[in-house]
């Protein structure tokens, strides 16, 4: 593991994972580039719910990546929310380690990859760039971690009054209906 | 997410969002779907807001045009049309519980993806209305709306993270709100304030003023009593260092860490120090803006809050690379991240429930240096005597003079000016604070009597801050005083200028400052308070901060309280005053020089 710069947190070293798989027995030459690629910049991520949509720039060549990520377990977000509770989400890595310990880790699975260029590997370069990108974003920000997989429109509801009687501080802003702004919901 | 047509109730309403953090309301008002103008109640001030767009389809974070107000005053300000969200906080302050529109708790995050939820604006406007009833009968003062909320804000904060950050700007009184917290704590064990040594005696004065049940006391390194419930302990940083040993097993309900900057390098003794205080409650106290100095935020975040702040390197990599680099995106995340256990208000934000006009006098410490040299001079005239008759007055002024001269500077008698700092407890005490104004780029005016005193701040200011200090006195002619105001009142000027009380004191505009400092006391008041209002006049924009030094157990503690006795006085009372010490025999004059020891 020569480069430490992606994944230095517990929740962005699990999308370090889906590019350096510990199953991965031989060097992938591929991986050198995608971290560039990614380094530079290459990578424009936008998100959609689960959907993770980028634009990969490579040469001359764009590609297009869709990524579809499963919500997380009822049991997982249960947990995050019971460690949460009352508190802004500050996801350290010892709460990582505890929701993990509490047998619900919270790395993400993929429902689906797909990437638009004619590569015929089962990987392609743009798809590890993503998960680099995504990487570092989750670094920077492991709300995101969460958020990719559902865990806010779960927590609250889907828009309406967060379930939970303990006092939340935040409510995420796509979340709240423009429609009652001035009044209350019924 | 359903869209309709058109919102019901939308046409020009006012609307009255809370804002947690300083405990008031923003009143705007929206008009055929945009923000309209604001209530004509007060000076108008721009919030950023969750509103929703014109085509009322989405919400987005804008900055909103808002008059603040105090809860008191939200009942009775006339309000043409008030919206739901008026009328659901009009029923709160009159203890209700009604369901708060999203209005209501517009209030966006750092990172401007999330609102404040309504219970948590429902559950601190509650809580802090509780908290202000309470202060009413555990202080003696009375507290701002902002300040209650501080308090409320300590209590929740040490509650969820055991820790927390205080980081209002200079003047909006850290002190007080953290003496509110400290008395509402003080059935859970003794309590510790760790503060710069020239800052003892002001803990010690403030904590007998506003919260007497309190038993305050200082601790210089001496074996240490038995300390109980109810009692605080105030120390200096450097007995810390030395003696921190003698804390070993004690177990602090509190311990506070004023100017906590000092701790900003973990390696320190002085910080290793601190971090083996065993405490409940750990509060930081600092006014310096921590965001410029992302180093020193973290040493601050991971002694109140290890658990969330643990990791230095994740913090450098994740905040201070990228904002080194300039990235706006990152700061924002910052200020996300840090919210829960900081702070951080500034004066503009609560103009609102601010005079034009705060007044903050400290009380300073005399240095072992000084306090040798004050008995000795005091000693020498008890042998001389006072005399009699017009040389008597004449003598009296000169020892006044020369004990005065003592608490500024102990090298103004001894002549030995080779090594300024740590000598008088005063100079360091406005070094401090010139230095947070440079960091806040707050232009500060410094008067004092003494024309030696003012070149000696002029110089050390160049040798602290690299600074170039115009000095104001009366030894320069028309034209050059005119320059010295031109040259202030330009924006690019000089960020320090020291002022003679007498030369400086009538006539000139220099409101580029909001910042004064009376490095000391003179014995008339009104003569201080026109010399404030050289920054106090018409075109102050800005709350005006007046400081006053006064060196506790000395004379000048004399002169203070004769402040408070007479706050109004003719322009003769300078001369009456010393008329006054001089009519009075020996022994009670000397009383009145001699040093009061405390404890």
């Amino acid at each position: 593991m020569a480069d430490h710069d992606y994944g230095y947190t517990k929740w962005g070293k699990d999308w370090v994972r889906f590019a350096e798989s510990l199953r991965q027995t031989r060097p992938d030459p591929q991986l050198p580039s995608a971290r560039r690629m990614a380094r530079d910049g290459k990578v424009q991520i936008t998100f959609d719910g689960r959907t993770v949509r980028a634009v990969v720039h490579r040469g001359r060549g764009t590609s297009v990546v869709t990524i579809e990520v499963a919500p997380m377990s009822a049991g997982a977000t249960a947990e995050i929310s019971r460690q949460l509770s009352g508190i802004q989400p500050l996801l350290t890595d010892d709460l990582y380690r505890a929701i993990a310990d509490a047998g619900h880790p919270p790395a993400p699975v993929l429902d689906s990859v797909d990437c638009s260029c004619p590569a015929a590997t089962p990987r392609c370069v743009h798809e590890l760039a993503v998960y680099y990108d995504m990487a570092r974003r989750i670094d920077d920000d492991p709300r995101i971690a969460l958020d990719v997989q559902g865990f806010f429109l779960a927590s609250t509801g889907g828009g309406q009054a967060p379930a939970e009687a303990t006092a939340q501080r935040w409510i995420a802003l796509n979340s709240l209906d423009p429609a009652v702004y001035f009044t209350v919901a019924e | 997410m359903g869209t309709r047509q058109k919102l019901p109730e939308a046409r020009s309403d006012s609307q009255a969002t809370y804002l947690p953090d300083r405990h008031m309301f923003a009143l705007w008002t929206w008009a055929d779907g945009a923000v309209g103008p604001t209530p004509p109640v007060g000076d108008v001030q721009t919030v950023p807001l969750v509103v929703p767009t014109p085509d009322l389809g989405r919400l987005k974070v804008s900055d909103v045009d808002c008059v603040l107000i105090e809860p008191d005053r939200l009942v009775a300000v006339p309000l043409d049309s008030p919206g739901r969200s008026v009328d659901v906080w009009r029923s709160w302050i009159a203890g209700g519980e009604s369901a708060l529109p999203i209005a209501a708790h517009a209030v966006p995050d750092a990172t401007g993806v999330a609102v404040t939820t309504a219970e948590h604006a429902s559950g601190v406007f509650r809580r802090t209305t509780a908290v202000g009833a309470e202060m009413r009968t555990a202080l003696t003062a009375k507290l701002r709306p902002y300040q209650v909320r501080g308090v409320s804000w300590l209590r929740e904060t040490i509650e969820t993270h055991g820790g927390a950050v205080l980081a209002d700007e200079m003047g909006l009184g850290k002190t007080l709100q953290t003496i509110g917290c400290v008395a509402g704590r003080a059935e859970k064990g003794p309590q510790l304030v760790v503060c710069p040594t020239s800052l003892v005696g002001n803990w010690a004065h403030e904590i007998a003023r506003f919260a007497p049940d309190l038993r305050a006391t200082i601790w210089r390194g001496e074996p240490l009593p038995a300390v109980d419930s109810g009692t605080v302990v105030l120390t200096g940083y450097p007995t810390l260092r030395t003696h921190s040993p003698a804390l070993a097993g004690i177990q602090w309900s509190t311990a506070v860490f004023d100017e906590a900057q000092v701790l900003k390098n973990p390696r320190t003794q002085v910080s290793k120090a601190a971090r083996t205080i065993a405490a409940d409650a750990r509060i930081a106290l600092t006014g310096t803006p921590v965001e410029n100095h992302l180093d020193e935020l973290w040493a601050l975040l991971n002694l109140v809050a290890p658990h969330l702040f643990g990791n230095r390197a994740q913090f450098r990599r994740r905040f201070v690379r990228p904002i080194a680099d300039g990235s706006p995106a990152a700061s924002a995340r910052l200020r996300g991240a840090i919210e829960p256990v900081v702070l951080m208000r500034k004066k503009s934000q609560v103009a609102g429930s601010l005079p034009p006009k705060i007044h903050a006098d400290l009380i300073c410490d005399l240095t072992e240096e000084q306090e040798r040299l004050y008995d000795r001079l005091l000693e020498q005239v008890i042998d001389d005597g006072f005399g009699s008759g017009a040389q008597r007055q004449a003598k009296v002024l000169a020892v006044l003079t020369s004990l005065k001269q003592v608490c500024n500077h102990p090298g103004l008698i001894t002549d030995d000016l080779g090594e300024l700092s740590g000598r008088s407890g005063k100079l360091d005490l406005c070094t401090d604070i010139v230095a947070n104004n440079l960091e806040n780029d707050s232009p500060t005016l410094v008067f004092t009597q003494y024309r030696q005193t003012g070149e000696l701040l002029v110089r050390h200011f160049a040798e602290q801050f690299g600074v170039s200090t115009p000095f104001f006195h009366g030894g320069l002619n028309q034209e050059q005083r005119a320059d010295i105001v031109r040259r202030f009142q330009s924006d690019d000027g000089p960020k320090v200028l020291v002022l003679s009380l007498k030369a400086g004191g009538t006539g000139l505009t220099l409101t580029r400052a909001a910042d004064v400092i009376h490095f000391d006391r003179w014995w008339n008041p009104a003569v201080e308070a026109q010399a404030s209002d050289r920054v106090h006049r018409i075109g102050q924009t800005r709350t005006v901060t007046v400081t006053t030094l006064t060196t506790g157990t000395t004379v000048e503690e004399h002169i203070a309280a004769m402040h408070n006795r007479k706050s109004a006085l003719s322009d003769t009372a300078d001369i009456s005053s010393v008329a006054e010490l001089t009519r009075l025999d020996d022994d009670p004059l000397i009383e009145i020089l001699r040093r009061k020891r405390v404890n």
